[in-house]
C-alpha cells in the first residue's frame, strides 16, 4: 500500500555519478532533499584488492545492475544468458559506480562536443551519412570547463602536481613544510621571510588531505598568503613565482593566514587532491 | 601453451632433480617453493589434499591435476599449476562460486579420459607428458572428439579457471606461497604505491600477502 511521505523540495532518484553529484549543491543551497537508491551502502571494506572477487565473479554488480543487462541467445533451443563480466564495474550502491572510480574522471576533448560540425569542417558534408542521428552537444568545451574544474576539485581527481607560492608575507620569518596524507614529509621544512617564496612543483602521489604547516619563528606575528597551483610543469623555478602562473593554473588560495601573539602557529590544511 | 604464450613443451617430463640441474646450468634464478623441498613432503601434502577435496572426486582430481600440470608446467621458468595448487582453487570454487560449472567438469573429465583411451589406449593421468601435450593441443585446436559442447570450449574452461587459480589471491585456494605472483613479478596488494615505486626503472619491493590479511579488508566478504 502506498505511503504518503512528507513533501520535500527535491527527490533525487539514484545516487550515482549524476544524481549523487546533484545532491551536494542542492542540499547546500538549503533545499530539503531526499535521495532514493536501489543499491546498498558500500564501504571501503567492499573493495578488497581481489580481481577474481570484484571483476571475474561480478561481486559488485550482482547486487542489482547485472540482472538488468539484456540477455541474448544464439538460437531458441538454449537459455538466454547475460554477458558475464561485461558490466562488471557497473554497480548499484549509494554513490553508484562513482564510488570505485579510482580518482580518475576523464574530460571530453573540445572536439567531442562538436563532433558533427568539426567532422564536416575537416572532411566535408559528405563525411556524415544522411541517416546519422549524431548531433553536436548544445554547449562547447569552454562553457563546461569551469564545471569540470569545479567537480575535479570537489571529487579529488588524481594525478596532480602542485606548486605553492607564499606572498604578501608580513611575518618577519618562519618556515613552511608540506606533509603527505600519511604524515610523511612531502616538502621538507623551508624558511621564508618577507620576500615572496616559492616551492617547486611536487608530485602528489597519495590520495587524501595534504597539510601545509606554517610555523612563524619565535614570537613573530603577521600574515602570509599561500597559493597552490596545479599543472606547474616547469623544472626549477625557485624564487620566480611569475613563471608558474603561466605554466600552471592557480587552484586554491588559502585564506590569509595570520598570527597574532596569541596563536603561535597555524596549520593550514586543505585537500589538494 | 604456458602462461607466457610460448610453445615450450619439453619432450619428456622433467624430474625435479633434473629441473634443479637445468635451472642451475642455465644460471636462471629460480626460487624453489617449500613444497618442492622433498619428495616425501610432497607426497604427504598430496595425500592430505585428496582427502580434503570439496567438490571433485579423488579420481577426477588426479585427471584434472595431470591436465593442469601440462597446461601450466613446472619448468625452468619457474613453478607451475602444481606448486600454485590450482587444483585446490578449482575444487573449492566448484563447491562455491563456480558451482554452475560442477557438472561440466564431471563431463569434461570423463570425455578427457575417453579421448586419451581412444588416442593412446590409457587414461589421461597415466600418459606420458608428450602424449598429454598432444591431447591438450588437439583440444586447443578443437580437433579432439567427444567433448560437449566441443573440445575448444572445454579447453578454454579449464584454461580460464587455471589462470584464475594460478594468479588470483591465495584466499581462493590457489597461488599457493604466492608462486603465481612471483612468477609474473606482481609485488602484492598495497594500499599506497608511493611515487618512487611508480617509476619505470624501479622494481617495487614485494609485499606478499593476501588482500584479506590487510587490516582494512580482514572482515571483507570474499565473494
Amino acid at each position: 500500500m502506498p505511503v504518503m511521505l512528507k513533501p520535500v523540495d527535491v527527490a533525487v532518484i539514484g545516487t550515482g555519478a549524476a544524481g549523487g553529484t546533484a545532491l551536494w549543491p542542492l542540499a547546500n543551497a538549503g533545499l530539503k532533499v531526499v535521495a532514493i537508491e536501489a543499491g546498498p551502502r558500500a564501504t571501503v571494506r567492499d573493495y578488497p584488492f581481489d580481481e577474481v572477487r570484484n571483476d571475474v565473479r561480478d561481486t559488485m554488480a550482482k547486487w542489482k545492475s547485472n540482472w538488468e543487462v539484456p540477455t541474448s541467445r544464439p538460437n531458441p533451443n538454449v537459455a538466454a544468458t547475460r554477458p558475464l563480466g561485461a558490466v562488471g564495474p557497473m554497480m548499484n550502491a549509494v554513490g553508484g559506480t562513482s564510488i570505485h572510480w579510482m580518482t580518475q574522471s576523464w574530460r571530453f576533448l573540445p572536439w567531442n562536443f562538436k563532433m558533427v560540425s568539426e567532422s564536416i569542417k575537416r572532411y566535408g558534408a559528405n563525411a556524415i551519412p544522411k541517416d546519422c542521428t549524431s548531433i553536436d552537444w548544445p554547449f562547447d568545451y569552454a562553457e563546461i570547463e569551469p564545471y569540470y574544474d569545479k567537480h575535479e576539485y570537489f571529487a579529488g581527481v588524481s594525478g596532480q602536481r602542485v606548486a605553492l607560492s607564499l606572498t604578501n608575507v608580513t611575518v618577519s620569518s618562519g618556515s613552511v613544510t608540506v606533509l603527505n596524507p600519511d604524515a610523511s614529509v612531502l616538502a621538507p621544512q623551508r624558511a621564508f621571510a618577507r620576500a615572496d617564496s616559492f616551492i617547486d612543483p611536487l608530485d602528489l602521489s597519495q590520495t587524501g588531505v595534504y597539510t601545509v604547516v606554517l610555523n612563524p619563528k619565535a614570537k613573530a606575528v603577521g600574515s602570509v598568503t599561500v597559493t597552490a597551483a596545479s599543472g606547474a610543469t616547469a623544472g626549477s623555478s625557485s624564487g620566480c613565482p611569475s613563471a608558474w602562473y603561466t605554466a600552471g593554473k592557480p587552484v586554491a588560495m588559502m585564506s590569509l593566514i595570520s598570527w597574532t601573539a596569541a596563536t603561535r602557529s597555524a596549520r593550514a590544511s586543505r585537500a589538494m587532491r | 601453451m604456458d602462461c607466457s604464450g610460448e610453445e615450450r613443451i619439453p619432450a619428456q617430463p622433467v624430474s625435479r632433480i633434473e629441473f634443479l640441474k637445468r635451472a642451475g646450468a642455465a644460471g636462471v634464478a629460480v626460487s624453489i617453493p617449500a613444497t618442492m623441498a622433498t619428495e616425501s613432503a610432497l607426497a604427504e601434502s598430496e595425500a592430505v589434499q585428496l582427502t580434503q577435496l570439496a567438490a571433485v572426486s579423488p579420481t577426477e582430481a588426479r585427471t584434472l591435476e595431470a591436465f593442469l600440470e601440462r597446461l601450466i608446467p613446472t619448468d625452468a621458468t619457474g613453478p607451475g599449476a602444481k606448486e600454485a595448487n590450482v587444483l585446490r582453487y578449482i575444487d573449492r570454487s566448484l563447491a562455491g562460486p563456480l558451482f554452475a560449472f560442477r557438472s561440466a567438469y564431471t563431463a569434461a573429465l570423463v570425455s578427457l579420459d575417453a579421448y586419451a583411451e581412444k588416442k593412446f589406449g590409457a587414461a589421461f593421468a597415466s600418459l606420458s607428458a608428450e602424449q598429454q601435450d598432444a591431447i591438450l593441443t588437439d583440444m586447443d585446436r578443437n580437433q579432439a572428439t567427444g567433448f560437449a559442447p566441443n573440445a575448444k570450449a572445454v579447453f578454454e574452461m579449464f584454461r580460464t579457471h587455471a589462470v584464475q587459480g594460478m594468479f588470483s589471491d591465495p584466499a581462493h585456494g590457489g597461488n599457493a606461497n604466492f608462486v603465481g605472483w612471483k612468477l609474473v613479478r606482481f609485488p602484492g596488494p598495497r594500499l599506497v604505491i608511493p611515487a618512487k615505486d611508480q617509476r619505470l626503472d624501479v622494481v617495487p619491493a614485494a609485499s606478499m600477502k593476501s588482500t584479506y590479511s590487510i587490516p582494512l579488508f580482514k572482515s571483507s566478504k570474499r565473494s
